[in-house]
């Protein structure tokens, strides 16, 4: 489950791209808080 | 023995350059010293996708030439990954049984090598030695069950994760808040400490007023006093010497000792009882004989004899002693005589009457004795008079007594008035002092400075008043201000350091409105996933956040993705192709559009036992690999006796290897577990 979303055409159809792509990231697997939140910041402008 | 190991890179989902899946995952072993092998994973962690491969790797597909009419998905899965040219895969099985059996299988960049005893093998060595028995999940209730439990399972995790990321979110957000309002409170104690500044100068400025007015009235207080005194001195002289004396008699007598003289009183009180009690023991008698007189003398007047007054009487005993005078002469004569006799020897002779003394002084006692005045009269007045005597005895002591108790008694109360002369002695002399002090100066000069002060006013006691209480005000205002001073420093030490992402607080709340919104989405699928008809009430009802409109997209979708889950599902003598599962009514939907409600089919539970069962009757000379995916919803009997038929087939070498999935714990620490049983 790195990073992968399991069921991810169930979840396509429930959520948008932005919210996908935060939980990409929420998802990851050996990735701390902190790192994750500054990715999620990093691609806050895009979002 | 099991070993294995497989790795593949998913071009639909990976970027150039990412790590591709694999299994087992890091930290796991990815050996297992067993033949019988249980895999429990977590959601995704690739454990059906082992079976998968396995089963690839086994020729499954060769072997099983009808799979697209049974079970076209898992077809269709399987194909797909065979079809992967990034699939690499090893596994090995080592039997040492009923006969020893070292059969290896592995892919490495599209090339598939079978080693049989380490020695290569045709690929149709597989499907002549080992027949696969894959048993994936079918009966549609237990399929459904599980699917849904999955999902249930997966959105719970999500939503740890989802929150333990907006947790450290609202941290970096709480800490924000706490730096700005940190540097507005700065702000705040710094305008504070000015007041606070202000304050303590203003009360400083009223209480070097008043101590210059407390001063000025102190002074002029002094100068009235000298006046007053010298103006005073000769009354203030007299007054002072009066007392003196009065106070140094007193001191004289205080060296006394009080309480020897209380004591002395309490004797001389007691001895003067004594007195009384014979007084009155006197009196009584002087009734007694005063009655008895009254026989000869009926006008004596007894009151008069007990009040003192004797001179009745004294008229009387004279006369009674007239009467006997003749007697009273001769017995006083023998009387002398005997005595003059008696300083003599007995012997001795006594001139004229020529008798020797002895002799003569027995006969005058014997005429003494014998010669008795007959008279009852003069035998009362003699007794009064005797009583008379004793009466003015005793009175004389009681008036001494009382003469005594009256002197010391009088030295007891200037003892008690000691102390308010002492006081008066003391005020006296300060006066005193405080005049000679006054003398020290010059009249005229005290004189003139007192007309030039008497014009101050003002209440010495009311004014120390007032600066007591802005001295206790500006004590206050000082403890205030240095309080300050120190939360100043350290809120300065506090915000010296900026949080992180300070910069970015926009930002940061948007991504946290952002997670909460997909904390209730994923809480509300949670909630229809678990029990649909509640949450669909509770959705009809909402007006606010996840709302009706919601519930039905959510249904939707999940009705489409777990129509595709299932393989053809055999009803009315025909298998049923299925495009969509009703949660809310637990119904497939065809896809020529026939509902079949699950309830309609049979439950299949059996199958699983029964299966294993008729792997007994497997040809001669092949073994059998058992791959079970997904035995979650069997309950542990049922469980517990299918690996007992799988070890008595192990036991009678017809079972070469068997692999059974099921989920573990999401909240499991690990990730994946793999052991023998």
């Amino acid at each position: 489950m790195n990073g992968k979303i399991y069921a991810n055409e169930l979840f396509e159809k429930l959520l948008d791209t932005c919210e996908l792509k935060i939980l990409e990231v929420i998802l990851q697997e050996n990735v701390d808080e902190e790192e994750k939140i500054k990715k999620l910041l990093e691609m806050k402008p895009h979002v | 023995m099991f070993e294995f190991k497989t790795s593949y890179f998913d071009k639909e989902y990976h970027k150039p350059g990412e790590t591709p899946f694999f299994f087992p995952p890091l930290n796991t072993r990815s050996s297992v010293d067993s033949n019988l092998i249980e895999i429990r994973g977590k959601t995704g962690s690739g454990k059906t996708t082992l079976l998968n491969i396995f089963a690839i790797a086994l020729n499954y597909l060769e072997q099983e030439k009808n799979l697209e009419e049974k079970k076209p998905i898992l077809k269709r899965k399987l194909d797909a990954l065979k079809n992967n040219d990034t699939l690499d895969y090893t596994f090995h099985i080592v039997y040492n049984k009923a006969k020893k059996v070292d059969l290896a299988i592995q892919q490495k960049n599209g090339v598939k090598t079978i080693l049989f005893d380490s020695r290569p093998v045709d690929p149709d060595f597989l499907q002549k030695t080992v027949e696969v028995a894959f048993l994936t999940e079918d009966d549609p209730e237990k399929v459904i069950t599980a699917s849904r439990g999955k999902l249930e399972r997966y959105f719970r995790s999500i939503n740890k994760k989802i929150d333990a990321t907006a947790f450290v979110l609202s941290k970096h957000i709480e800490d924000i808040k706490e730096y700005n309002e940190d540097r507005i409170r700065v702000d705040e104690i710094q305008r504070e400490i000015e007041q606070n500044k202000n304050k303590i100068q203003s009360l400083k400025g009223k209480i070097d007023e008043l101590n210059g007015r407390i001063s000025a009235i102190k002074e002029r207080d002094q100068y009235n006093n000298w006046y007053k005194l010298l103006k005073n001195e000769e009354n203030i002289v007299d007054r002072y010497k009066e007392i003196e004396k009065k106070y140094e008699k007193f001191k004289k007598l205080k060296n006394k000792d009080p309480i020897t003289k209380i004591k002395k009183v309490r004797d001389i009180k007691n001895e003067m009882n004594l007195y009384k009690q014979e007084v009155l023991r006197i009196i009584n008698e002087i009734r007694q004989f005063g009655l008895s007189l009254r026989c000869f003398y009926p006008e004596l007047d007894i009151e008069k004899m007990i009040n003192d007054d004797w001179s009745q009487f004294s008229i009387i005993y004279k006369g009674v002693i007239k009467k006997n005078e003749h007697i009273i002469v001769q017995k006083n004569m023998a009387g002398e005589i005997f005595d003059i006799c008696k300083r003599y020897p007995s012997d001795e002779m006594v001139p004229v009457i020529d008798q020797p003394a002895g002799h003569l002084a027995q006969r005058l006692s014997e005429f003494v004795n014998n010669t008795q005045i007959k008279s009852k009269e003069f035998e009362v007045v003699q007794k009064l008079s005797s009583l008379k005597d004793s009466y003015i005895d005793y009175n004389a002591k009681i008036a001494e007594c009382k003469e005594k108790i009256d002197k010391i008694e009088a030295e007891i109360d200037g003892l008690e008035n000691y102390e308010e002369i002492q006081n008066e002695y003391k005020s006296s002399l300060e006066e005193y002092a405080a005049l000679q002090e006054a003398k020290n100066y010059d009249w005229s000069e005290i004189y003139s400075k007192w007309l030039e002060l008497r014009n101050v006013h003002g209440d010495i006691k009311q004014l120390q008043c007032q600066k007591d209480s802005l001295d206790a005000d500006l004590s206050l205002e000082e403890a205030f201000h240095q309080k300050n001073m120190i939360r100043y420093q350290n809120m300065q030490e506090k915000i010296k350091t900026n949080p992180k992402y300070l910069e970015k607080e926009k930002e940061l709340k948007e991504l946290n409105e952002e997670l909460s919104n997909l904390l209730l989405k994923i809480n509300s699928w949670i909630n229809i996933i678990h029990d649909p008809k509640a949450a669909k009430d509770e959705y009809k009802a909402a007006t606010v956040g996840f709302k009706f409109e919601d519930y039905n997209k959510f249904v939707d979708a999940v009705g489409f993705y777990l129509g595709k889950q299932f393989e053809p599902i055999p009803f009315a003598d025909s298998y049923h192709k299925i495009s969509f599962f009703n949660i809310e009514e637990q119904a497939f939907i065809t896809t020529d559009d026939r509902k079949i409600r699950i309830d309609m089919l049979s439950t299949g539970q059996q199958k699983l036992t029964s299966l294993i069962g008729s792997l007994k009757n497997v040809a001669e000379g092949k073994q059998i690999i058992v791959l079970i995916d997904e035995i979650e919803a069997l309950d542990p009997e049922k469980l517990a006796d299918a690996k007992n038929k799988l070890k008595e087939l192990y036991d009678s070498g017809k079972l070469l290897l068997a692999i059974l999935v099921r989920p573990i714990d999401e909240d499991s620490p690990k990730k994946v577990e793999i052991m023998g049983f």
